[in-house]
């Protein structure tokens, strides 16, 4: 998403196509990709036998969905600051790389110390991939889930993103000199 | 009808400076006449233009616009350089909610280019690309048209049938131009304006407007 107006500069020269669309058919389309992918995977786990379907379904879909809004919402901050900051992607990218360490992927936060965990549940991304985990494993029960502090994030990053783009409108259709 | 309300509009240059290309312009570009906008090379032509659409907005001030108003029809293309023409053009119906069959086919006809209708727009050559441009802008049923510059494109022939077909158009709708040229001022508008040192000065006739013109130091072609 955080091209969808620098790289849609001849898309934009239509005035009815507003930054906004762009960068929201951007966003849509990340998500639809992303289920199609999670779809064939499954589904191609389905055909040689091995069960990964997550024990809950709407589970797994709700986290999904939250953690799309969240991403959403960034994905807005950042198309609106990558037109005004042409370094902002390298600099984005970078940092977010930390983000696979910090979220709980490959290192579960069960097996945590508990001051690390208390210090990385900050990170509203821990929550949503805890929140999906825990549609698949039943037995898995992390106490420091906080599902209400995901939907508060997602919430305040789309409002976010939308201020931004409010703000800065006039300066989002301007062809740089 | 499209109203300009103390309109700014600035650039930030590459070396960090500022380029002023308007500053609180007010003007009134009334419905039911062509209207040709001259000025040098530089003077913020383009950028009228593309304000005037609605494809860049003003730093400050307002811009109202009665009707339907045009994409800029210029240079720069308004399209996807990896999908085809034709795909360019259905996307382009479905964003004015144009019948689909009915553009595709009318631009087919128009622009004459062949298999190169079903080809990336990114083979193209200039030409080709202002082929395409024209008949989405003429497919398409605007009150007013916004033109920049490119009425000299193409072969003779060409340049005839576009001339033809706005001429036919002309009857309904609006044209406004922006030139540096003033045999296309003279072909196609009633009215003319002067652009110039980031003022816009609208004339009853095109005669006055290339007196200004003239005056402001221009060298006329």
């Amino acid at each position: 998403m955080m091209h969808a107006v620098t790289s849609n500069g001849a898309l934009l020269q239509l005035p009815p196509v507003k930054p906004f669309d762009a960068i929201l058919a951007r966003g849509i389309l990340e998500f639809a990709t992303d289920v199609v992918v999670a779809v064939l995977i499954l589904a191609g786990f389905a055909t040689i036998g091995i069960s990964a379907m997550p024990d809950d379904l709407g589970g797994a879909a709700t986290a999904l969905v939250v953690t799309a809004g969240l991403g959403c919402g960034v994905g807005f901050v950042n198309a609106v600051l990558q037109t005004t900051l042409r370094s902002w992607d390298r600099v984005w990218n970078n940092v977010t790389r930390l983000l696979y360490f910090f979220s709980g992927i490959f290192y579960v936060p069960g097996m945590m110390p508990d001051w690390a965990r208390d210090i990385l549940a900050w990170n509203p991304l821990l929550h949503a991939i805890d929140w999906f985990r825990i549609a698949f494993f039943a037995s898995y029960e992390p106490h420091w889930l906080d599902r209400r502090y995901l939907v508060v994030c997602a919430v305040l990053a789309v409002l976010a993103g939308l201020a931004l783009e409010r703000g800065l409108r006039r300066r989002l259709l301007s062809e740089p000199a | 009808m499209i109203a300009l309300d103390a309109v700014s509009k600035t650039y930030r240059t590459r070396q960090g400076g500022l380029r002023v290309v308007f500053d609180r312009v007010s003007a009134e570009f009334p419905g039911g006449c062509n209207i040709g906008v001259l000025g040098a090379n530089g003077a913020g032509k383009s950028t009228l233009i593309r304000l005037l659409a609605g494809s860049e907005m003003p730093d400050r001030g307002r811009i109202r616009r009665d009707g339907r108003v045009s994409f800029p029809l210029g240079y720069g293309g308004t399209f996807h350089g990896a999908l085809s023409g034709r795909e360019n053009i259905a996307f382009i119906a479905r964003v004015y909610g144009a019948d689909l069959r009915q553009t595709i086919d009318d631009v087919a006809d128009f622009a004459e280019l062949g298999s190169y209708y079903e080809m990336p727009v990114n083979t193209y050559s200039a030409g080709m690309r202002a082929r395409l441009a024209f008949g989405a802008c003429l497919a398409i049923d605007f009150d007013t048209y916004l033109i920049d510059e490119v009425t000299e494109i193409g072969d003779e022939r060409f340049r005839r049938k576009c001339a033809y077909a706005f001429r036919e158009r002309m009857r309904r709708s609006d044209i406004i131009l922006v030139t540096h040229n003033t045999r296309t001022i003279r072909q196609y508008c009633e009215r003319g304006a002067v652009l110039a040192d980031g003022e816009l000065r609208l004339f009853d006739d095109v005669a006055s407007a290339l007196d200004a013109y003239r005056r402001s130091g221009a060298v006329l072609q």
